[in-house]
């Protein structure tokens, strides 16, 4: 009987100081990460939102639990473009979260994936914008940086009117062809826009008047 | 000195992957390119190097009964640790690369392993070495095994492309791929060590894979 509550309370204390020393490091780096995940909403938003854009407004238009929208607007507080970021957990490793930037006349500016957890090199061909650079380019001192680096599949959204998208099928607008051997990635991808146009087409007008 | 040799015994002669065996989930999935390897490598070496240390200073208070699981919560509180001082200091380019491997680490059985054959009967120090020798033995072993997997499934090295139009040998990208990529790096290993073994005037036998070598369970003492 003694043996077992020594066991237990060893156990019981190692438990205790891991999880006291999780509290401490979590209180320390809340505030870091929060301002981490801030600076990467920020990027992202640039790179989807045009490039005259002097303020970037979050709104509390069409906002619930996985979607938000954000106005911005030129020097002259004249509003340009919207994005609106759209999540779903239908991706292959969980969560994806997309940002979509979108025109006044509801054309999409751009897709891109702030959040996921798709299999590297396979579902990430869904998701990921990389540059390809080719080892003598670099060699040569002759690659540039491009901002935003294509992706075939998510490229496909862009110029294309805010509605309801279908993989490989429904009319040529609606059209979108998924990334073979990446189905899941590619579905999880147009859920998550279909929900952001979805709102987006519903509160249109409250979006763009919204000061 | 054995200080060195605690270090260097991980680099080839112990090689956690290759010799070892150990850590062969995260090995197969996520040595399908080189950076990463690279990435993960250096994430396991982290906290490899945090528990051994930190199960090395506590080992002569846990009973031996409950060591597995004091272990293991040790192990997962540093990689909480590790993973949360990324998401607050790292690069964002980092973290993106990173991230998702960070809480796979966990489940790698070198960190178990080593905290349980090494670090459970040695100084804090010897174990420091001795998980850093493990964590850049993996490291260098992911790392070749994602070189050759990348080179021959993508044509690209750390994600710089080599040549313009390269057809993929799609093989290489899934697990499949690993494994035979895995057992000619072994047979390749195996016909280095007869060769030196010939040349030392004796002849190579091949290490008893014995449970009695692991310690992890009760297997081995039957």
């Amino acid at each position: 009987m003694k043996d077992i509550i020594r066991l237990c309370f060893s156990l019981g204390a190692v438990c205790f100081c891991g999880a006291a020393a999780l509290v401490y490091v979590n209180a320390k780096t809340l505030v870091p990460r929060q301002q981490a995940q801030q600076a990467t909403l920020t990027k992202s938003l640039s790179l989807v939102l045009p490039a005259e854009t002097s303020d970037t407004k979050t709104l509390a238009v069409a906002a619930e639990d996985g979607l938000s929208f954000f106005l911005a607007s030129d020097a002259a507080g004249r509003p340009l473009a919207v994005a609106g970021q759209g999540s779903t957990r239908t991706g292959f490793g969980g969560e994806v979260v997309v940002l979509v930037g979108l025109e006044r006349d509801g054309r999409i500016r751009g897709v891109m994936v702030t959040k996921h957890s798709e299999t590297p090199g396979l579902g990430t061909k869904a998701t990921d914008r990389k540059q390809l650079k080719s080892l003598w380019a670099v060699l040569a001192g002759k690659d540039e940086e491009v901002a935003f680096p294509p992706n075939d599949y998510l490229d496909a959204y862009s110029g294309r009117p805010a509605g309801e998208f279908v993989l490989g099928g429904g009319s040529s607008e609606q059209r979108i062809d998924g990334v073979s051997g990446a189905t899941i990635s590619s579905k999880a991808v147009l859920a998550a826009v279909n929900r952001v146009c979805d709102a987006y087409n519903k509160n249109r007008d409250a979006i763009w008047a919204a000061q | 000195m054995s200080a060195a040799k605690e270090f260097l015994k991980g680099l080839w002669k112990e090689n956690p992957v290759l010799v070892l065996m150990l850590g062969m989930c995260p090995t197969l999935a996520v040595s399908s390119s080189a950076k990463n390897a690279l990435g993960m490598g250096v994430a396991t070496t982290f906290v490899l190097l945090g528990s051994n240390v930190v199960i090395s200073l506590v080992r002569k208070g846990i009973p031996a009964k409950v060591r597995i699981p004091c272990y293991i919560v040790i192990i997962a509180v540093f990689v909480t640790i590790v993973e949360m001082l990324m998401a607050a200091y790292a690069p964002p380019e980092l973290n993106a690369t990173l991230g998702i491997f960070i809480p796979l680490i966990v489940v790698n059985c070198i960190v178990l392993g080593r905290a349980e054959a090494f670090a459970s009967k040695n100084s804090p120090w010897l174990s420091f070495l001795d998980g850093l020798g493990m964590g850049v033995g993996f490291t260098l072993a992911l790392m070749a095994l994602g070189a050759v997997r990348e080179f021959l499934g993508a044509g690209t090295i750390f994600e710089l492309q080599l040549f313009p139009k390269w057809e993929p040998f799609l093989l290489m990208k899934f697990a499949p791929g690993a494994f035979f990529v895995l057992g000619f790096f072994l047979a390749g290993m195996n016909m280095l060590r007869i060769r030196r073994a010939r040349l030392e005037g004796r002849t190579y036998t091949p290490p008893e894979l014995n449970c009695s070598q692991c310690n992890l369970c009760d297997l081995g003492k039957r």
